[in-house]
Parts: structure tokens; C-alpha cells; sequence
């Protein structure tokens, strides 16, 4: 129906500008019409398309009066000239209904504005000639360029027209209206000017060439199809000046004027339309570019963040980025679980709008979805039916959390699944343009980060695990001295309490005596109880919560715990503290991990000396520059081997006939935790020096 | 009768104290020092007598007193404990000729045992005489 409409308009048109007595009109729109119809419904639709035009031809050519036969063979001929057009287009451009690159435009104006109207214009003109009598060239000559020119500015127009019609169109800022407002009324304006045949002194004969930097304008600023538009106001324009009896080339009779308008405005065209294109084809390139360029500064940021940043705060400022350049309401990452099939969220971004989905488990809510996720597929849900029937509790939710389009994308780091990401439009917006090769992009970014996190956190675990072995193991080596500890108050209160029974037995206590013993006794098992304390703080591993600690209570600490094997050594140990509270902020278990490593070791250097020189000391002090708390460590061993001070610290790296190698490499890794770094040198007067150095706390400001 | 003597030697003022008032309650007189350098410093011993001494003491150990004991004559009975007995300290201190090797914490029966075999070793007919 609506092609039989067009068709019927189109004739009113082209009868309407048409000079009697000639058969063939100047504009001569329903061809064009034609061929627009053909090129927008697949070819196996063409024979309705064709159908619906036949009565609308038949009822208005014979209605002007036509013979049957004519009518019928004009009818084929127009039919022949849609279908070579169409045909042609839908041959040469890889896409027939589009006219924005230069491709796409030369394919339309080489088939449909040249070959098409050139050759069906042949069997016309034979038909006309014969049945009418009209000069056979004449005819020819007419009907070629009048339906060139129609094919070069109605087709776009009215296939663009059409699509946008249908598929929606965003409407010009006011600015771009202004424009396009300004420019129709300059081209109306100089159009009919041009056409109304000026007389002018001075003015040369051919004042259309004014026309020509509007057509420019057009091409630069508006594309290919308003050139066709521009063009086929001009053709309505002068046709109907020239119905006036008014003459666009004074010098010409009005027909032969109005045949050079048609010549001049399709000769213009062609050029035009495809500087147009070519135009537009750059224009496209260079916002895609600027899109691309825009992507990868994101994939950068993005990126970069997880080299620069602490990976917790990389994942949430990726996130957001990511949301604000895709137009996302809501943007989650979930990570699998030990399990491996479990997601849990781990980190989300939102927007005010979509506060609703942040306090949401969307594992709960959307089970299915998560569950192919798993599986390695990539969902897009732009609507309700891409959830299948049996996907219930997704479906619910995609409604009652009034979602407009979501996207999940698994997240695999080589054949591992990682976890997944997940972006969610929700209320009434325009359909965002997922980018699904960029979403693909980013999330191999981001599961490279997740494994990269997965990773570290292993490496955190066995380093704590390693610690807690380390601790175990020194606890090992000061077990001889940790049993004479205990077994010392065990020995007195057992030894205590069996006097005071033979006393008792024996029939000879006081009361005074017993008192004594029990007083005794009591202060034994504190005594005992104390050890018990001190092995059981370290061998508990608490977590890493940092607390402030005094650098000298540490050090006593330390040196309560190794007093009893120093003795044993034969090893004095001397102490200098620097005075005042020395705070740091750290976990007291592994400060006191690294000092007992250390000074173990310090201890382990001198076991060789004679006993005067089994010297070890252990400071603490304040470095005057950086503020950091020190504690030293020195021994009056053999030093160091030359060009060992670093090598020490590395695992499995000892110079002691047994050693694991490990004390002092916990001892850096414990250090570096703390912010802090652990060094050994040789001290001139003789031994080594090992220096701890740990960020202080900084004074609060009174 | 004189009663038996016995030293005891161990750098836990508590563990002396408490093995004063089992050794005093089983009626022996009772030498409390709080080193080997302190008994070595005593002289001459009234006899018959033995000697309990802590293993692990700082300065001069117990085994480090047997060995000198030993090596210079003086040969008394001794009964060694210590808190951690290792093989290795448990062979030195029957090498150097201790009568017992008690692991602390002891039981009062055991140490009553040993120090009346101890002063027996030293009234005994091959015991010397000082």
C-alpha cells in the first residue's frame, strides 16, 4: 500500500511537470520511487513491490488520457529501469540501503543515476517514437537525465528516510537545527531567485552557479543524502519556475533551459555526492578513532592502576571508569571461589540511580545467568526473551529490578576461570551501545588482575605459613632452654609440696613452716605460668592487626626469652635502650619473631670464642634523619664473608653447619611488612652488625 | 651419730630452697650453694656426704664440676639433674662417674633413693677417706 501511495504521488508530480505536448516529464519521480522500494525489501518481495505500482500506474496514465499499450510498455520500462538500478546497487555496494562512504555512493551513482536511466531510456524512447511519433533522441535525451537526476535525489532521501522513520532518529542539538534551518531557507531562497530568470546588468548568464556553495555546504556539512536533497529541491524548484514560463539560461528557449538545469544539476551531483561520502567516510574514521584512542587511554588507565596501585583500589577505580565510559548504572566483579564453583561479588560500582542493586546478590538473583557465566559464555540480555523459559528466578528479577539490558562476561586468565564481570542499565534510558570486542578487552585486563591478586595472595598465605614454620622451628632450638625455664618452678613446688607432706606425715609441722612452703609453691607456679604465656604468644599466629609497640618493652621482651639460653652459651648479652618510648606500629609476635631470629643468630656467631669474647649487644636507637626506630643488633663473632651482607637474607642461604638458612630471610620478609628494611654489615672493631629500621609512629601533634 | 651431708647445688634459689626441706625432713644436713665456683670455694667436706647438682647453671655446669671433681681427685658421689636430658648429657654424666641422672621434675622417693645410694657409695669400705 504504501509503495501504491508513493507511486500515485510520484506520478502527480511527474504529470505535473511535464511539458505538453511531450509524454515524458522532467522530474519523473515514480521510478525512483521504485527503485528506493526495491532497494529496502529483499528481492523476493520485489513482484509486490512491482504489483502494487501497476494499478496506481494504470488508473492515473489512463485517467491523463494515455493509450492502454503505451501505458503498459511505459510501465515495463519503468519497471526494467527500478529493477536494473536496484539490482546494480545491491551488486556493487556492501551496503545497498546505506549511502555514507564512497563506496556505498559511487555503487549508487554508477548504477542506478547512470546505467539504470541510460538504458531503460532506450526501450522508452522506441516505445514513445512508435506509438506516438515523437523524435525518437528527443525522448531519449529527456527521459535520461529527467530520471537521472530523480534517481540521484529522491532514492537517498527516501531510503534514508524511511529507515530513519522506522528505527527511531535522535533529534539535532538546536544548533544543528539552526543550521540545517538556515541552510534550507538560503538554498529555497536562492534557488527560486536563480530560476525566475534575474535580468541583471553585469550579471552573467548563468547565475545558477550560485547554487554551488550551498551544495558545498551541504556535502561538508551534512552528508550525502542532503546533497540529494538539496539537488532535488532545486529540480522541484526549476521545474516549477519553469512551468511559471520563467528560464533559468535566458538564452535557451524554456524547454532546452529547463533540459540544461536537469544536465547541470546531475553533472554537479555526481561529484558532489561523492566528495560527500568520501567525507563522511573520514569524518566516521576519525570519531572511531577518537572512540579507539578513548578505549585504549581507559585500557591504560586501567592497566596501569594494577601495576601502580594496591590491587583493591586498582579494582574499584577500574570499575568505575569502565561504568562511566560505558554507560553502565551498575558495574560488579566477582570472583570464583575456592571451590571453583562459586562467584562471589567481590567489588561493585553503581550509580545513584541504581542504589537498589548494590545491597543485591545478583548470584542469587540470576542463577542461570551465572551458571552458563561459569561455564565460559559471555550472556547479553538486552530484553526479557533473551532469558529462556526455564531461567524463572532470572526472568523475576529482570523485571522486578526493572532492568533495561545487562551483560555478563566471564573472566578466564588462561583455561582458569577467574570470575566474572558484570554491567547493568536499569529504568528508562536509551540502549546503551555495549561493545562487546571491548568489553572482551577489558575483561581479559581484569582477569589477568584477578589471577595476578589470586596469585599474591598465595604468596601472602605461604608467607605467613612460612613465618609460623620459622617461629616453630626457632621455638625448636629454644626448647633445651624453654624446658629448664619450666622444669625449674616444677621442681621446686613438686619438691615443696613433698616436704610438706613428710612434714605433715611426720606428725612435726608449724604452721609457720607450712606457710613458708605454700608461699613458695605459689610463686613457682606463677613463675611456670609466665613461661607458658611468653611460648604461647609466640607460637600463636594472629593476624595482621598493627598496634603500636614500644621498640625497648620489645627488646626486654626478647631478652627475657633468651636469658636462659644465653646463660647455657656462656653468651653475655648487654643491652642499651635510647631513651624514651620508642613507638612503631607493627604485630608485636613478628617484631619479636625478627629480633629473637636475629640476635639467635648473633649468638650462634660468637658460640666459638673464648668465653670473655662471647659477646653480644643489643640497642635501640632513633635515626636522626628519617626519624625511624633502630634496633642493632652486634656480635663480636668472625663478620661476615666478604660481599655476603645481602646474600644472607636470601632462603637457604647459611653459614651455620645445620642451618636451614631461613631466620634471617622471615626476619626481612617480616620487616619489609612492617615498612621497614633489615641490613648487615661488619663492624670495624670486629663482628657484625645487623640493623633493623622501622618507620616510627609519627608524634601526635599537641 | 653425725648425720650425712649434702650439697646442693643449683642457681634456683627455689629449687634449693624446696630440696632443703625434703633433705632436712629425710634428716640429713643440707649445704645450699648457689654455683660450682661456691662449693669449690667451701674446702674440705665433713664425710660421709654427696653432692646434688644442677646440670645447667651458668658459669661452671654440673658436668663441668664432675669432670673437675674427677680429674683432680677429689672424688665425692654425685647426683645430677637437669631439666632437659638429652642423650648425650645423660652419657657424659655416667662417664664421669655420677651415681644417678634424675630428670627434673623428680619424684620424691626417686631423689631419697638415690642420695641414701649416694651416701652409701661414700661410707661404703672402698670409699677414700679424706
Amino acid at each position: 500500500v504504501a509503495v501504491a501511495v508513493a507511486y500515485y504521488v510520484g506520478v502527480q508530480i511527474g504529470l505535473a511537470l511535464t511539458f505538453r505536448p511531450a509524454t515524458t516529464s522532467v522530474l519523473w519521480p515514480p521510478n525512483s520511487l521504485l527503485t528506493a522500494a526495491l532497494l529496502l525489501v529483499p528481492v523476493r518481495h520485489w513482484w509486490v513491490c512491482l504489483g502494487a505500482a501497476l494499478p496506481v500506474h494504470f488508473l492515473v496514465e489512463i485517467g491523463a488520457g494515455m493509450a492502454p499499450e503505451l501505458v503498459a510498455l511505459l510501465f515495463l520500462t519503468n519497471c526494467v529501469e527500478a529493477v536494473i538500478a536496484a539490482g546494480g546497487v545491491r551488486l556493487l555496494s556492501d551496503s545497498p540501503t546505506q549511502f555514507d562512504t564512497f563506496r556505498r555512493v559511487a555503487a549508487f551513482l554508477g548504477a542506478a543515476v547512470l546505467v539504470a536511466p541510460v538504458w531503460s531510456s532506450f526501450a522508452d524512447a522506441a516505445v514513445v517514437h512508435f506509438l506516438r511519433g515523437e523524435s525518437y533522441w528527443d525522448v531519449w535525451r529527456t527521459r535520461t537525465l529527467a530520471n537521472a537526476l530523480t534517481e540521484l535525489s529522491v532514492v537517498p532521501l527516501v531510503v534514508r528516510g524511511v529507515i530513519s522513520l522506522m528505527n527511531g532518529v535522535e533529534w539535532p542539538s538546536a544548533r544543528r537545527l539552526g543550521e540545517i534551518g538556515l541552510f534550507a531557507v538560503s538554498l529555497g531562497c536562492i534557488a527560486i531567485w536563480v530560476f525566475s530568470g534575474p535580468e541583471m546588468r553585469g550579471m552573467p548568464p548563468t547565475p545558477s552557479v550560485l547554487l554551488l556553495p550551498l551544495y558545498f555546504w551541504a556535502a561538508v556539512r551534512f552528508g550525502v543524502v542532503a546533497v540529494s536533497a538539496a539537488i532535488f529541491a532545486t529540480a522541484f524548484i526549476a521545474s516549477y519556475e519553469a512551468g511559471l514560463g520563467h528560464r533559468a539560461f535566458a538564452v535557451l528557449p524554456p524547454t532546452e533551459s529547463l533540459i540544461a538545469v536537469q544536465f547541470y544539476l546531475t553533472v554537479m551531483g555526481l561529484p558532489l555526492m561523492c566528495i560527500a561520502g568520501l567525507l563522511e567516510e573520514r569524518r566516521r574514521a576519525a570519531f572511531d578513532l577518537g572512540a579507539r584512542l578513548r578505549f585504549e587511554a581507559l585500557l591504560s588507565t586501567i592497566s596501569g592502576a594494577f601495576v601502580h596501585q594496591p590491587l583493591p583500589s586498582a579494582f574499584s577505580d577500574g570499575l568505575r571508569r569502565v561504568g562511566e565510559f560505558l554507560n553502565a548504572d551498575y558495574v560488579g566483579l566477582l570472583l570464583v571461589g575456592d571451590s571453583g564453583h562459586d562467584l562471589q561479588i567481590e567489588w561493585r560500582w553503581h550509580q545513584p540511580s541504581a542504589a537498589s542493586l548494590a545491597s543485591r546478590n545478583c548470584v542469587d538473583d540470576f542463577p542461570w545467568a551465572f551458571g552458563r557465566v561459569l561455564e565460559g559464555k559471555t550472556l547479553v540480555c538486552d530484553s526479557l526473551e533473551a532469558l529462556p523459559e526455564e531461567a524463572m528466578t532470572d526472568r523475576l528479577a529482570f523485571q522486578s529490578l526493572e532492568l533495561q539490558s545487562a551483560v555478563v562476561l566471564p573472566l578466564a586468565a588462561g583455561s582458569l576461570m577467574q570470575g566474572a564481570l558484570s554491567l547493568v542499565t536499569v529504568g528508562i534510558r536509551p540502549r546503551p551501545a555495549w561493545e562487546l570486542p571491548q568489553l572482551h578487552v577489558i575483561a581479559e585486563v581484569l582477569a589477568n588482575a584477578c589471577a595476578r591478586r589470586r596469585a599474591e595472595l598465595e604468596v601472602q598465605r605461604s608467607r605467613q605459613k612460612l613465618a609460623h614454620m620459622a617461629r616453630l622451628s626457632s621455638m625448636g632450638e629454644l626448647t633445651a632452654s624453654l624446658a629448664h625455664q619450666l622444669n625449674q618452678p616444677l621442681t621446686g613446688i613438686l619438691n615443696n609440696a613433698n616436704a610438706a607432706r613428710r612434714l605433715i606425715d611426720g606428725g612435726q609441722a608449724t604452721i609457720a613452716q607450712l606457710r613458708d612452703i605454700v608461699v613458695d609453691i605459689i610463686d613457682d607456679d606463677r613463675r611456670a605460668g609466665k613461661v607458658i604465656k611468653r611460648v604461647r604468644e609466640m607460637l600463636t599466629r594472629t593476624d595482621w592487626s598493627p598496634v603500636p609497640v614500644d621498640a625497648n618493652a620489645l627488646v626486654q621482651d626478647v631478652a627475657m626469652l633468651i636469658a636462659s639460653d644465653a646463660i647455657l652459651r656462656n653468651v653475655s648479652v648487654s643491652f642499651a635502650f635510647a631513651p624514651g618510648p620508642l613507638m612503631v606500629t607493627g604485630n608485636r609476635t613478628d617484631l619479636e619473631q625478627v629480633l629473637l631470629n636475629v640476635v639467635t643468630n648473633a649468638m650462634d656467631a660468637v658460640a666459638d670464642r673464648p668465653v670473655p669474647q662471647r659477646l653480644v649487644t643489643m640497642e635501640t636507637a632513633c635515626d636522626n634523619g628519617s626519624g625511624d626506630v633502630l634496633f642493632v643488633v652486634r656480635d663480636r663473632g668472625a663478620g661476615l664473608p666478604a660481599g655476603s651482607e645481602h646474600e644472607i637474607f636470601e632462603p637457604f642461604v647459611t653459614t651455620k653447619p645445620g642451618g636451614m638458612g631461613m631466620g634471617l630471610a622471615v626476619a626481612r620478609s617480616l620487616v619489609e611488612d612492617h615498612g621497614g628494611s633489615i641490613r648487615a654489615a661488619n663492624d670495624p672493631a670486629g663482628g657484625a652488625v645487623v640493623t633493623i629500621s622501622i618507620p616510627a609512629v609519627p608524634e601526635p601533634v599537641a | 651419730v653425725t648425720a650425712a651431708t649434702v650439697f646442693v647445688i643449683d642457681d634456683d634459689l627455689s629449687v634449693r630452697r624446696s630440696l632443703q626441706r625434703l633433705l632436712v625432713s629425710a634428716g640429713y644436713d643440707v649445704v645450699l650453694c648457689g654455683s660450682a665456683q661456691e662449693f669449690l670455694g667451701m674446702g674440705d667436706v665433713v664425710r660421709p656426704a654427696c653432692l646434688l647438682t644442677d646440670v645447667r647453671m651458668p658459669g661452671m655446669t654440673g658436668l663441668d664440676l664432675l669432670e673437675l671433681l674427677r680429674s683432680s681427685g677429689r672424688s665425692l658421689p654425685m647426683i645430677l639433674s637437669t631439666g632437659h636430658a638429652d642423650p648425650a648429657t645423660a652419657a657424659r654424666a655416667r662417664a664421669g662417674g655420677a651415681v644417678r641422672f634424675l630428670s627434673k621434675p623428680f619424684d620424691v622417693d626417686e631423689l631419697l633413693e638415690a642420695v641414701q645410694q649416694a651416701i652409701e657409695v661414700d661410707s661404703g669400705p672402698g670409699s677414700a677417706q679424706k
